[in-house]
Formats: structure tokens, C-alpha cells, sequence
């Protein structure tokens, strides 16, 4: 089981990483466009270095984090859910949908509640794109239909 | 040399407060406060979609209207910001970092009036040292050059890195990351592709919008579903909220010092061209917290954390509109828009309209000034119902605040990229928080990085054809000695807490 201090100790590494990734990416600009961003990673790369070892030095497995994990993996699947519904059937089928589906699971209101919220904020969604003449992200699922 | 200035200004104070001026700049900020809810949607998106509705009007009309839009949206902005940690624009991310923590204790109300206050106190300072300015414009802006950006970029990633609350080295690698961010896209001066990895997306950098709606917002939801707090106060009722209108009101008289040196930062960076609200608010949010003796409470709910930002960030208006009447350079992504708007219809910034046309830019002041007392007055007025928002069951808000954000992002360049980036950004944000990171100089870099970037290049070039002597430039100079001196105290303080902690002397 990854504890708390490991997993900021982990984190660290992770930033360290890119900015190793960016400064791999560096040696292939032209001189003149990678003179300041070398100037930058440089420190960045030595300060995270920094800060990973002393996150290391403190990652001893004897304690637990204060997020209970399984709330943080709900909120980030809450987040990939709405991303993949956005991105699926847009935003004005999306939105409603991700709405309607936390109201029900999350929220405790009874389907229907949360099914008729769902279609207050469709016809929100649609008046809002019809009032304002914007055109609101139809999805890829339109694209391939 | 004030007479003809001080004549002007009246001419067009008696210009927009007849009828039906008058109706202009009040429709004009009601629309804007409308539209404002909704991030993503600003004044600048509202004045896009007028342009071609007006395109026929006299120029009196158009430039009350435009004016009542720049002033009326950035009030609001920090009302959503307040109750929701949504930013409705960049500039009002600033106000989060105090403002959401203050309505997470049921002093929402507090935190409204005391960003009225500040907004409407701010806007009328930076209207008093434009009319004192307008005969000096051009020599106060010619002053600034390259080294001088380039330091002025340098010390405020150097201020809000040091005031890191956990780490200072953790501070400056945000600050490094988030220069190294900025760096995403095209590069100005060789068009040369970097740090893109092939994505077409990434050509044109990270945009700000969906960095900020993902950092903040998207951050604000999460941290709320995570916590299981059943509203985002703990209230259950307005009646458990302890925060009033007045004492908000109150705050800027009880800090006047530290309103007066914030309206003047804002003032002085709105005067600076391509700088822009966002650093105006977040360099006072940084000299807020740098000039005080208490830091411990910033960050946790401390009412100056909203005073300063939003001072600064309604006294940058005055400012910016220096630039944009003397040379026509905006100063923002807002006033891009109204140059844009005002040369649609016919009315060059520059010497003809400051020398022949000066009531009109008075109208263009006073519409400013008239729309943000009116956001001010408005707010502060519906401070407690807006307050109940703080009482709402976190269940419900989340999944708003979330489509929202969403929408906000999609909505400000119509790109479904931007959607995915607002999520990278919320784990992002939602990782820095848990781990005790600050997302502040991440942010501040990202904003500053393209100016820096271009100003080091300048600054490197003109002193090497022997134009510029970095040395001899006292603004640079000063700016570089603040910088050290920040840097130094905080390292200082810093070590004399651990000794403390330790039990050393």
C-alpha cells in the first residue's frame, strides 16, 4: 500500500521527470529558441532535485495520507466521466448527462429528480446557444454518426 | 496644463449623465454582470459580440457602452470567485486564493463587500491619476524598456515564489515549472516549434483560461467532493453565516495603507503595455502578503487577501487606458477588444485623440467609473442573498461548478482541447494542494513567462550592439534589489522559524 509521504515523494519524482522529458526536448531547438528555456529548466531541474530528496528523506511507511484514498479515485472518475461524456456527445448532451448521473449517485435524489434536472439544464444549455448564437461542442460521436 | 484636461473631463461628465446617455453604461454593466457569471464569458467575449450590433452608432454611444462593458464584467468575476473558486477571468484568480477560503467559513458576505468596496474605491483612484497623468503619458511609458519588463517579470515570480507558505524551494520550482510551461508553442522570434511533441494543439501555447478554470475551479470541486463537507461554508442556513456587509465595507478603511499601495501597483502595471490585469492582482496579492507581519492567516481566509487583488485589479483600468489613448497599445486582452471596437467604428487612439478628441476619452472614463461603482453598489447590495450560494449543498455544487468550468473552458476559444486541458490542470491543481504545493508562482510564471522570455531576448541583444546598459538603468536596478532583497528575506524568516520550532534561539 503507498503511503501519504510516499506518494508526495512520488509526485516529486513525477515533476522531476518532465522537466527531465523538456529538457531532452531542449538540445534539438535552434540556439536562439532554446537559450532561455535552458536558462530556466536548468535551476528547475537542480530545485526539484532539491525538493525530491527531501521528500525522500521523509518518506518513512508508517503513515497514511489525510484524503482517504477512495474519495480521491471517486473525484477523479467523477471528472473523467464528465470529460468523456463531454467529449462523446458534446456539451449540450454531455453536461446534462453528468449532472443527472451525480445528482442520482452522489446527490441521493431519486432518479427522476435528477433525470428532470438533467432536462432543465438541456433546455438551459439550448436557450443559451440559440440566445447567444454560440455553436456549443457537438462531440466526436456526432462527427462519426 | 490641467485646464483643458480638467475642462474635458466635465464636458464629458455632463455628456454621461444626461438622458438617454445615461442608459448606455447602465445597460451596458447590467449585461456585462449577466454575462460575467459564466466563466469563459467576460466583458471582452460581450463586446465581440456587439461590435457587429453597433456597427452603425455615433461614437458617443459605442464608447459608453464599451466602457460600461470593461468595467462592469471584472466585479462579478470575483464574486464567482468568492462563493464557487470559479475565476469568471483570469484577473479574479488572484481573489480565490483569500476569497474562496473566507466563504468556506460563512463570511462570504464579508468577502463581496469588501471586494465591492475595494473594486469601486480602486477604479476611482485609477480614474484620479489618469486625468493627473494624461499631460505626462508619454514619458512615464517611455521609461519603461526592455530590462525594465524584463525585471519588473523577475519580481513578481521572485515575490510570490518566496511567499510559498510551506517551502520556499517549492516555490521557486513551481515558478520554474511554470516558466517552462509558457514556453509550449511557437517561439515569437523563430517561429520555430517547442515542446509541442507533435500535438497541433499545443502550436499556440497553453491558453490561460482553461489553466486557470482547471487549476482553481476544477481544483475547488474536487478538494469539495473529496472533503465530504455537506455545504461549502459547513452552514446549513444563512442565519449560521457570520459574516456582514459592513465589516466587508469597513476593510478598507481599517487597511487603508495597503488599499492605497495596491491601487497604485495596479495603476502603475495597467499603465504598463501587454501586462495586464492578471499580474496587476496577483503582484499586489503577493505585496499584500510581503508587507504584513501576520502572513500566517493568507491563504487561509484573510479579508486583505481579497482587498489587494481586487484594488489593484480595478485601479489597472484607469491605468491600462494610458497606453491605449497615448500609443494605442492595450494593456490587456480587455482593452485589445475596446481598441479593437473603438477602430472599427472610426476613433484612432493616439495624439489626435488626446490633443482634439480628449472629452471623448473622458466619456470613455467616465462610462468606466460609472459601471464599476454601479457592479459595486449592486453587489454589495445582494452580498447576503449571493451569500446563500455558501450554503448550498456541496452534492449539488459540485457537478454545477464542474459543467461550468467545462463550459467556461470550451466557450472562450470554441477548442475541445481546451475541455481536456482543464482537466490535466484540475489533477494538476488537485495533486499541488494535496502535496503542499503552490499553485500561485506556477500560475503567476505561466502569465509572466512570454514576457519575460521576450524582454531577456531584447534586453540580450540591445546590450550586445551596445544600445542598452542594463547597469545604468536605475528602474531595472531597483526592481532587480527588490527581487534579491525578497528573496533574502524570505529565506531568512524562514530559517528563523525552523531555529524556533527547533528550540534555538
Amino acid at each position: 500500500m503507498i503511503t501519504w509521504n510516499r506518494a508526495r515523494f512520488v509526485f516529486t519524482l513525477s515533476l522531476l521527470s518532465s522537466a527531465c522529458v523538456l529538457m531532452l526536448a531542449t538540445p534539438t531547438l535552434a540556439p536562439v529558441s532554446r537559450k532561455v528555456p535552458l536558462a530556466i529548466l536548468a535551476p528547475t531541474l537542480v530545485l526539484l532535485f532539491l525538493q525530491l530528496r527531501v521528500d525522500g528523506a521523509r518518506a518513512q511507511p508508517s503513515e497514511t495520507g489525510p484524503v482517504e484514498a477512495a474519495r480521491a479515485v471517486s473525484a477523479v472518475a467523477w471528472l473523467f466521466a464528465l470529460l468523456s461524456l463531454v467529449t462523446l456527445c458534446g456539451l449540450g448532451l454531455g453536461s446534462p448527462a453528468f449532472l443527472t448521473a451525480y445528482l442520482w449517485r452522489e446527490a441521493g435524489r431519486t432518479a427522476h429528480v435528477a433525470l428532470a434536472s438533467g432536462v432543465v439544464s438541456l433546455v438551459l444549455f439550448l436557450a443559451f446557444g440559440e440566445l447567444l448564437d454560440v455553436r456549443l461542442y457537438d462531440g466526436v460521436l456526432q462527427s462519426w454518426l | 496644463m490641467f485646464t483643458p484636461v480638467l475642462s474635458a473631463a466635465w464636458d464629458a461628465w455632463s455628456i454621461v449623465f444626461s438622458w438617454p446617455n445615461l442608459l448606455y453604461p447602465v445597460i451596458g454593466t447590467l449585461l456585462a454582470m449577466a454575462f460575467a457569471v459564466v466563466p469563459g464569458i467576460s466583458g471582452v467575449t460581450l463586446m465581440a459580440i456587439a461590435i457587429p450590433f453597433t456597427i452603425d452608432w455615433d461614437p458617443i454611444p459605442i464608447v459608453l457602452l464599451f466602457g460600461s462593458f470593461v468595467g462592469g464584467a471584472t466585479f462579478m468575476g470575483s464574486v464567482t470567485a468568492i462563493l464557487a473558486g470559479i475565476p469568471g477571468s483570469p484577473p479574479n484568480a488572484a481573489t480565490i486564493i483569500d476569497g474562496h477560503p473566507m466563504a468556506q467559513k460563512g463570511l462570504a458576505r464579508t468577502a463581496i463587500a469588501c471586494s465591492g468596496a475595494a473594486s469601486a474605491l480602486g477604479s476611482t483612484f485609477g480614474v484620479l491619476v489618469l486625468i493627473a497623468v494624461i499631460p505626462f503619458m508619454r514619458p512615464m511609458i517611455l521609461a519603461f524598456g526592455p530590462p525594465e519588463f524584463m525585471m519588473l517579470a523577475v519580481w513578481g515570480l521572485t515575490m510570490l515564489a518566496s511567499l510559498a507558505p510551506t517551502s520556499l524551494l517549492k516555490g521557486l520550482a513551481a515558478a520554474g515549472m511554470g516558466l517552462c510551461l509558457s514556453f509550449v508553442g511557437y517561439d515569437g522570434r523563430t517561429a520555430e516549434l517547442r515542446y509541442t511533441f507533435g500535438i497541433d494543439y499545443l502550436r499556440d501555447g497553453l491558453s490561460l483560461v482553461p489553466v486557470f478554470l482547471g487549476l482553481f475551479a476544477v481544483t475547488a470541486a474536487l478538494e469539495l467532493h473529496m472533503s465530504r463537507r455537506e455545504t461549502i461554508s459547513g452552514a446549513s442556513d444563512t442565519c449560521q453565516l457570520s459574516g456582514s456587509t459592513w465589516a466587508g465595507i469597513r476593510s478598507v478603511y481599517d487597511h487603508f495603507g495597503l488599499f492605497l499601495r495596491s491601487s497604485i501597483l495596479g495603476t502603475l502595471v495597467g499603465m504598463l503595455p501587454g501586462v495586464g490585469g492578471t499580474v496587476s492582482s496577483f503582484l499586489a496579492y503577493g505585496n499584500a502578503v510581503h508587507s504584513s507581519r501576520d502572513r500566517g492567516t493568507f491563504g487561509k481566509g484573510d479579508i486583505r487577501g481579497v482587498l489587494a487583488p481586487e484594488a489593484a485589479n480595478d485601479a489597472k483600468d484607469g491605468g491600462a487606458l494610458v497606453p491605449l489613448l497615448a500609443f494605442g497599445i492595450p494593456g490587456g486582452l480587455g482593452t485589445a477588444m475596446l481598441l479593437a471596437a473603438l477602430t472599427l467604428h472610426g476613433i484612432s487612439p493616439g495624439r489626435d485623440l488626446l490633443e482634439s478628441h480628449l472629452s471623448l476619452v473622458f466619456v470613455l472614463v467616465w462610462s468606466m467609473f460609472l459601471s464599476n461603482w454601479l457592479t459595486s453598489i449592486i453587489g454589495i447590495a445582494v452580498a447576503k442573498p449571493l451569500a446563500r450560494v455558501t450554503t448550498i449543498r456541496s452534492a449539488f455544487l459540485v457537478p454545477v461548478i464542474l459543467v461550468l468550468a467545462t463550459t467556461g473552458a470550451y466557450l472562450y476559444r470554441t477548442r475541445p482541447g481546451d475541455i481536456l486541458v482543464m482537466g490535466l490542470f484540475g489533477i494538476l491543481g488537485t495533486l499541488l494542494t494535496t502535496f503542499e504545493w503552490p499553485r500561485v508562482p506556477l500560475v503567476v510564471a505561466l502569465v509572466l513567462g512570454p514576457m519575460f522570455e521576450r524582454n531577456l531576448q531584447l534586453t540580450s541583444r540591445l546590450t550586445s550592439v551596445g544600445r542598452v546598459d542594463f547597469w545604468t538603468r536605475p528602474i531595472a536596478m531597483t526592481l532587480l534589489a527588490f527581487s534579491c532583497v525578497g528573496l533574502a528575506l524570505s529565506w531568512h524568516r524562514r530559517r528563523e522559524k525552523r531555529r524556533e520550532r527547533g528550540g534555538g534561539v
